[in-house]
């Protein structure tokens, strides 16, 4: 069986697979979901936030009662930086690592119970400079090296990629070839505004990164990146994902980032087949009619298996489970989503 | 310290444990609010930000006024009396 999350601005809801997907929820009705997790343990984590009440980590055993961790990433009580939502929660080896909005990575080596600031990253050299995008200012993707969790990668809206070589003790940005968002001069190592970055599980240092300015990919860690966007209709997009059964990439193409909808309201996920060389409009089943919605940079996932499940800005949900040669779509219309993770699968 | 009532919205009762009031002994507003922490420690971050001030869009109401400022956080309570924690009317 497999458990989708579906993390929507007024609650959690969880998508059930058998004959039929079984809708449960709300969880935490009024909360905006930000993402998903899980600790070492198998407990269920997910980042809430409000306009009003600020952000938290609530954990779960079994996605139906949630228990708030009392001991969260916070920034310090009189310092200028607030704590906005948290936009990952990712395993590292046996700890966890959280990334925030503002802008900073978290760490817990307690299964998720207690958590403290990673001042390596946080009080960056360049952190100074560091100015929030449209959507904030988030670290809002870790990735780790599976064969090797000493390396790590974390983006920053609006800021770009950093890369660690000594599980956190040095961080350097690596966005050399990527089109800068912010072309200050004065601060020449960022200014990139990277949405969503994906490896390839099988070679950590081959990275896909959807980007403010385009889709680009890298096969030396970081060290160099190059543009990939033959066949798509634009480069503006958020997420982008693999898909571990057909090795595909998915992207959803955006028309500019100042109208930030499907070209012509044709909704389509294009799919490449070849590591990003080219890329095509996939499979049947798509959206028939006009969608005027986006898909933010969480709310796209795999489970490895070739299923790849979507939720957009307007509450619709999209999917396939044959690595994007057929799609369909809920008749449920959810609040807008926010983030959609495979829990369990 | 004298019995009061701390009632706060749905929102937070979701992530504190189902109720909506609670009972608890206090002399100040502040104490009430603090009283409250101590029972649900969790409700702290949602009510204060990192400046150590309520949060800008959170209400706190005692007696029929607000009390979110600092002064009136320090109003004397008397027995029976509610203490309420709102959202502040924004957003849609």
């Amino acid at each position: 069986m497999t458990t989708i999350g579906v993390g929507t601005e007024k609650g959690a809801f969880f998508l059930r697979s058998g004959p039929s997907w079984n809708l449960e929820g709300p969880a935490l009705p009024g909360w905006r979901v930000t993402t998903f997790g899980r600790a070492p343990s198998g407990d269920h984590l997910l980042g809430a936030a409000s306009h009003w009440f600020g952000a938290s980590i609530q954990r779960s055993r079994d996605l139906s009662s949630w228990d708030q961790v009392v001991e969260g990433p916070a920034w310090p009580e009189g310092g200028d930086r607030k704590l906005h939502s948290v936009w990952t929660i990712t395993p590292a080896g046996s700890s966890l690592l959280a990334g925030v909005d503002d802008a900073g990575l978290f760490r817990s080596d307690d299964d998720g119970a207690t958590w403290r600031g990673v001042d390596s990253f946080n009080e960056h050299e360049t952190r100074p400079g560091w100015i929030p995008g449209a959507g904030g200012l988030a670290a809002h993707r870790i990735l780790v090296d599976p064969a090797d969790p000493r390396r790590m990668w974390v983006a920053v809206s609006a800021v770009g990629v950093f890369r660690s070589d000594d599980g956190g003790a040095t961080w350097v940005p690596r966005n050399d070839g990527v089109e800068r968002t912010v072309p200050d001069d004065d601060k020449p190592q960022i200014g990139f505004c990277v949405h969503r970055i994906v490896a390839d599980p099988a070679d950590a240092d081959r990275i896909w990164r959807q980007e403010h300015k385009g889709v680009f990919r890298t096969t030396d860690g970081g060290d160099h990146w190059e543009r990939i966007e033959e066949g798509l209709p634009a480069g503006f997009g958020f997420p982008i994902v693999h898909d571990a059964a057909s090795g595909a990439l998915f992207v959803v193409p955006q028309e500019s980032d100042e109208h930030r909808m499907p070209v012509g309201g044709e909704f389509r996920v294009y799919r490449s087949k070849d590591g990003g060389d080219s890329w095509h409009a996939s499979g049947t089943g798509q959206p028939a009619g006009k969608l005027y919605a986006g898909v933010l940079r969480d709310a796209m996932t795999t489970d490895g298996k070739g299923g790849v499940y979507l939720g957009t800005t307007a509450g619709t949900f999209h999917y396939t489970r044959d690595g994007g040669d057929t799609w369909s779509s809920l008749s449920h219309v959810f609040p807008r989503i926010n983030s959609v993770g495979v829990l369990d699968a | 310290m004298v019995p009061v009532t701390v009632r706060i919205p749905s929102l937070l009762a979701q992530v504190g444990d189902g109720r909506t009031t609670i009972p608890v002994e206090a002399d100040t507003v502040a104490g009430a609010l603090d009283a409250l922490f101590a029972v649900l420690p969790q409700l702290r971050v949602h009510v204060f930000d990192e400046s150590g001030a309520v949060r800008r869009h959170v209400a706190v109401f005692h007696q029929g006024r607000s009390a979110r400022e600092a002064r009136r956080l320090g109003a004397a309570l008397s027995p029976g009396e509610v203490v309420t924690i709102l959202q502040a009317v924004s957003g849609g």
